[in-house]
């Protein structure tokens, strides 16, 4: 057992990267710089908040709105004057971070909070052939796991959840059910009246829905276009054709459009229909706060009344940024106070006419901003653990950890050893490689289940490539006629409208999918699913038919067996009480004995500090 | 930028307060902590600690900065050098957060001990940070007594360790995962009664039986159920009995002509529901013995407070605890959902409006004034099936070696020499052998320029002394001196076998050498410890805890 001082000298001259400054990152640049490394690269493009200050420790309050990397460099520096420690402002997609940019280094740390930075800096590793080590926290609960091509699984060798669930447009724009649809439709507003406009944030009625319990069911188009007809004009150029008027604005969005819905009648055979409120009626519609005092009152119910005064305010607030700075596009930011009073205040005024309960802004910013609570204990002990796998790799000790840190201690172990009853930890060796990931398998399959006749090559290409599956310029091409689908060079573009199905992609058509910059190229697989409607598609990692065949198989021999139990049970019922009592205990064994039930659903937890608006955004 | 500044500090602990809570930051802002120490592990313990935004915190070390603690701590730079340590490294600290005051004190540990009593009752909590064991015992005595926690840490080399010292620790929110939802399927209360009767699955159509909220099929299922039974008060208490209900439930399914399926969403999810919804509403053993304490209990801690309000509630309400009132999420349409929500949310505020009435009385007959606010009451009612006791033990050093030596003893040679890895037991016990290395020589091992094999011999030596004393007080019953020296001597040999060399010669290697990551790790653990014990929410570990930096392996155990 050599000690670290033994180790000092590989220390020194190992290069490292580290992928972002903040939670973890500030942490980790501290613990590398304290332990002796001399050669760090850090890479983050996130700007400081103030609250990150909670955590993120090598900055303080005049750092505000500066930049993570330079700042954390800086202080490092100060502390640690012989460190050699550079640094990038920039986004780790940028083209300039391409595969030689990876090869500099000897091993690479991440200390990201969104799972397509992970899965992108997990492919650049895996091209150039560098070990990483993945981490993440949330709340008490943190994890660090290492990734060596060839030897262990790979970031994206197991399916993650996803980090936010998306709704159908119709439940956002006709038909709310829970706060969180108002909360996300509030979000579009913002976009649509302050910031970038997305035609896939609609806000007003959606005209096109026949009935939205079937909201793949949509009539033929003829009807439809006979439906967009008296569509209102864009949300954005309307507004300022009334000089953005609070009281205007809020009557489209309360009374207008919500009496348009609430004509749709069979939207309403089920449901309470909502109730069309304006402005004059709002600002009475209980006490009511200043904008100033219900800004600072962001755990407490906010009035109907309060709500539109706070919208007037926001409105007139974020009118007088745009005009400040015209060349600056505003989005949507949880931090940003006045926006994220616009966006309370809207979706609490939704949810008010639903019928839904409103909520507080601060229970109404976590969902908006997907927020995860962070603190700066568990980052450190994360940190800690990210350095002690790296000077064990760099030792070439081959016993590395994949480590959770939970946030009590759980029962692990064999019941009966004294030596481990209880543990806050869960450590393991990783797991091995998953043979059929399509990242680091050698066969990098995916399996595609869509409608051809309707999804069209653009939707491919942003929906199914660049956000599924988080490839950056794809370059697509049909193995059995050899077109170039796609060309990420602009080539193409004129096929971007057409429907698979026009340019001879059907049922089980292979594209090569090849990205450049992660030097990573897969196969996938085109099935024919009619049920789809759109763009909608589903992604599997194996063949579904195969799987189910199997699967099929599975459960008929389950269910011989079951039968065949269930025969013997109801000879011997007056056992089953004993038999369920001995089950329910076999069931606390196994859950008390069975590491890796826990492990997934730690792992679900600690997605890290994810952040749907700065996608970006580095932890 | 936004004017966000104007939000500080609340918008500073905004990550934050979304884990632990308002009333979680309000505790952590009354909490003053006293650091023994001002290395680099009691430097990144108040690092956290700073950072959540404790009241104040208060270091005492008489050490002075070295040019050996640059390479460690962090916060220390050249120009600190020839200053009092515990002033250098306060600066540094106070600077993380304005809203935290800290003082320094540059006189030893030890004279704190000394000093009165009342002064460390101050304190909410008490870190010893590679303090020596004496200090250790002496403080641990003086603040079991006086019921402050206090929290042992350590790095040495490679090892970590840490040891919670606290007679007793309540919890009043265990922030547990998936609790059993708190439904009362077997005594459902008035206002639910209503809605359960106005529901008639048969006049409904099947558009709206498929948006009825599962709980609602679970009552009429039990109706059935009790039918069947010809007992109306039956209730399903089997695994049988459960699927005898999820069967019932699938006769309720009727198929829409216009699709011609009987699938829905809420009938599978009332299915998948049965069998962690039907059961009995009971008050589970831990809770049970809390409110048997709280009776004989004349505590005027908020927390004993309430709880024997809440034996009293019980009492009154046929033996069933204040109800949480959330419903879990289920499919079902928004006004059916919305108005059982409100009944459910309105009988938990009715409940916890009880508790609060007999909160008042408790307080009145302890003699204390309002203690427990609405709030307080509020939270504590929802989350009463998990609330918990932990009681602690006093740090007795005689007797925790004497259980590392029993942990080591048991750990059989296949498993050492299999592993090849270094026990946490046995690393607790070379920590001992250290302490007891350092009173004895004055120095630590590996330290001095004494050659490590030498070192390495005394520290076996005095292994082997701490496994003799601990092994002695067990075979006391042995009647002949020449068959107890024999016998100690056959129980004795195992043991230390168990204690490799390679292991010893590491403790040696290690020469007293603080690693920064090491310290830094064992500062989240024990801040984060700090914290739940602080907040009274989630559970801390209870008592000990080993990190082993080899292997990244780490343990928790009681002492």
């Amino acid at each position: 057992m050599p000690s670290w001082k033994e180790k000092h000298g590989k220390i020194q001259t190992t290069k490292l990267l580290v992928v972002g400054a903040g939670g973890i990152g500030c942490e980790l640049l501290k613990n590398l710089a304290a332990t002796g490394f001399q050669n760090v690269h850090v890479i983050d493009l996130d700007t400081i908040d103030i609250s990150n200050l909670n955590r993120q420790f090598l900055f303080r309050k005049e750092h505000v709105s500066s930049s993570k990397a330079e700042i954390a460099t800086k202080v490092v520096k100060q502390f640690c004057p012989s460190i050699n420690l550079g640094f990038d402002h920039a986004s780790i997609f940028e083209e300039e971070f391409n595969v030689e940019f990876f090869k500099k280094f000897d091993m690479v740390l991440n200390a990201l909070d969104n799972k397509k930075a992970r899965n992108h800096v997990n492919r650049m590793c895996h091209a150039a052939n560098k070990p990483l080590i993945e981490s993440g926290s949330s709340g008490y609960f943190g994890q660090v796991q290492v990734i060596m091509r060839g030897k262990t699984e790979c970031y994206e060798c197991q399916e993650k959840p996803a980090s936010q669930k998306t709704f159908p447009g119709c439940t956002i724009r006709n038909t709310p059910s829970e706060h969180i649809h108002c909360t996300v439709w509030a979000k579009h507003v913002f976009n649509q009246l302050f910031g970038e406009v997305d035609i896939d944030d609609d806000v007003s009625p959606d005209m096109e829905a026949e009935d939205t319990e079937n909201p793949n069911e949509t009539g033929n188009s003829q009807d439809d276009e006979a439906a967009k007809e008296p569509a209102p004009i864009g949300t954005r150029k309307w507004a300022e054709s009334v000089n953005f008027d609070a009281a205007k604005v809020f009557d489209k969005l309360f009374f207008q459009d919500i009496q348009y819905l609430v004509k749709m009648d069979h939207l309403w055979k089920q449901r309470k229909p909502p109730t069309p409120l304006s402005f004059a009626v709002a600002t009475t519609t209980g006490e009511s706060l200043s904008f100033a005092d219900a800004q600072n009152k962001d755990t407490s119910i906010w009035s109907i009344a309060t709500c539109a005064n706070v919208f007037a305010g926001c409105v007139r607030e974020l009118l007088k940024e745009i005009k400040l700075n015209p060349d600056v596009t505003l989005s949507f930011d949880k931090d940003h106070p006045i926006i994220m009073a616009f966006v309370a205040a809207c979706a609490n005024v939704r949810a008010h006419l639903f019928s839904i309960h409103t909520k507080t802004m601060f229970e109404i910013k976590a969902m908006a901003g997907n927020i995860i609570p962070a603190i700066a204990s568990t980052n450190a002990i994360v940190a800690g653990m990210i350095v002690t796998e790296a000077v064990k790799m760099i030792d070439g000790n081959a016993d590395v950890k994949s480590s959770f840190i939970r946030n009590q201690p759980n029962p692990r172990g064999k019941k009966l050893s004294l030596n481990r009853l209880f543990q806050i930890f869960l450590e393991g060796a990783p797991y091995p490689p998953n043979p059929k990931c399509y990242v680091c398998s050698e066969t990098r399959e995916v399996f595609i289940y869509v409608n051809p006749a309707e999804m069209t090559v653009g939707a491919l290409r942003d929906k199914v490539l660049m956000q599924e599956l988080n490839m950056l310029q794809p370059d697509v091409m049909d193995t059995n006629t050899a077109n170039v689908v796609l060309s990420s060079d602009g080539d193409t573009d004129s096929l971007l409208p057409k429907k698979l199905s026009e340019i001879s992609i059907e049922d089980g058509a292979i594209l090569t999918c090849d990205d450049f910059m992660q030097d990573m190229v897969l196969k996938l697989f085109i099935r024919r699913a009619n049920h789809l409607r759109g763009d909608n598609f589903e992604i599997a990692r194996s063949d579904k038919e195969k799987d189910e065949e199997e699967a099929r198989k599975k459960e008929q021999e389950k269910h011989r067996l079951e039968e065949a139990e269930n025969k013997e049970k109801l000879e011997t019922d007056h056992k089953s009480e004993e038999e369920e009592r001995r089950k329910r205990k076999v069931d606390e064994k196994e859950s008390s004995e069975e590491p890796d039930v826990k492990r997934t659903k730690v792992e679900e937890k600690t997605g890290g500090e994810e952040n749907e608006n700065k996608i970006l955004a580095m932890e | 930028m936004p004017p966000s500044a104007s939000f500080d500090p609340s918008y500073r602990y905004d990550r934050q307060v979304r884990l632990w809570g308002e009333e979680g930051q309000a505790s952590i802002g009354t909490t003053s902590a006293c650091v023994l120490g001002s290395d680099s592990l009691a430097t990144e313990t108040l690092k956290s600690l700073v950072l959540a935004g404790v009241h104040s915190f208060f270091v005492v070390d008489d050490a002075r900065v070295e040019h050996a603690d640059l390479g460690q701590n962090f916060f220390l730079q050249s120009d600190d050098i020839g200053r009092s340590r515990a002033e250098a490294t306060l600066e540094k600290l106070t600077e993380l957060n304005p809203s935290v005051s800290g003082r320094a004190s540059c006189q030893s540990p030890t004279a704190l001990a000394q000093e009165d009593v009342e002064k460390l009752a101050t304190f909410s909590v008490v870190v010893s940070a590679n303090q020596s064991e004496s200090i250790d015992t002496k403080f641990a005595e003086v603040l079991y007594n006086i019921r402050v926690p206090f929290v042992c840490i350590k790095s040495y080399g490679l090892i970590g360790t840490m040891r919670i010292c606290i007679k007793e620790h309540t919890i009043a929110n265990s922030h547990e995962e998936n609790p059993r939802p708190d439904l009362r399927l077997d005594a459902p209360f008035k206002t639910l009664s209503e809605i359960i009767n106005e529901t008639d699955l048969n006049e409904m159509t099947v558009e709206q039986l498929r948006h009825t909220p599962y709980i609602l099929l679970h009552f009429k299922a039990l109706d059935v159920f009790r039918k069947h039974r010809n007992n109306e008060n039956a209730f399903p208490e089997t695994t049988n009995d459960r699927k005898e209900i999820q069967q019932i439930l699938q006769s309720f399914r009727r198929s829409t002509e216009h699709s011609g399926t009987k699938d829905s969403e809420n009938f599978d999810e009332a299915k998948a529901a049965v069998m962690r919804a039907f059961q009995k509403t009971t008050i589970g053993a831990s809770v049970q013995s809390i409110l048997s304490a709280a009776e004989s209990s004349d505590s005027t801690q908020p927390f004993w407070l309430i709880c024997e309000a809440l034996r009293r509630f019980v009492k009154f309400n046929n033996g069933l605890l204040p109800l949480r009132g959330t419903l879990p999420d289920m499919t079902s349409d928004s006004n059916r959902y919305t108005r059982l929500a409100s009944v459910f949310h309105e009988k938990a505020l009715l409940d916890a409006q009880e508790v609060l009435r007999l909160t008042r009385e408790v307080e009145k007959e302890r003699g204390v004034g309002d203690v427990i606010s609405d709030d307080v009451c509020y939270r504590f009612c929802k989350n009463a099936d998990r609330i918990r006791v932990q009681h602690g033990a006093l740090l007795d050093y005689t007797r925790e070696t004497k259980e590392c030596v029993r942990k080591v003893k048991e750990m059989s040679i296949e498993e050492q020499s299999r592993e090849e890895k270094v026990d946490s037991a046995t690393w607790l016990l070379l920590m001992r052998a250290v302490g007891r290395f350092r009173k004895e020589k004055g120095r630590f091992p590996g330290t001095n320029g004494v050659p490590v094999s030498i070192d390495a011999q005394d520290l076996k030596k005095r292994v082997e002394v701490l496994i003799r004393e601990s092994v002695q007080v067990s075979s006391r019953f042995t009647d002949s001196p020449i068959s107890l020296i024999f016998q100690e001597e056959e129980e004795i040999k195992p043991i230390l076998h168990n204690v490799t060399d390679s292991a010893i010669a590491e403790m040696c290697r290690f020469g007293a050498a603080e690693l920064h990551v090491i310290s830094s790790y064992v500062g989240g653990i024990a801040s984060q410890e700090i914290i739940k014990l602080a907040t009274n929410q989630y559970v801390p570990i209870d008592n000990t805890f080993v990190f082993d930096g080899h292997s990244q392996e780490s343990s928790t155990f009681k002492l």
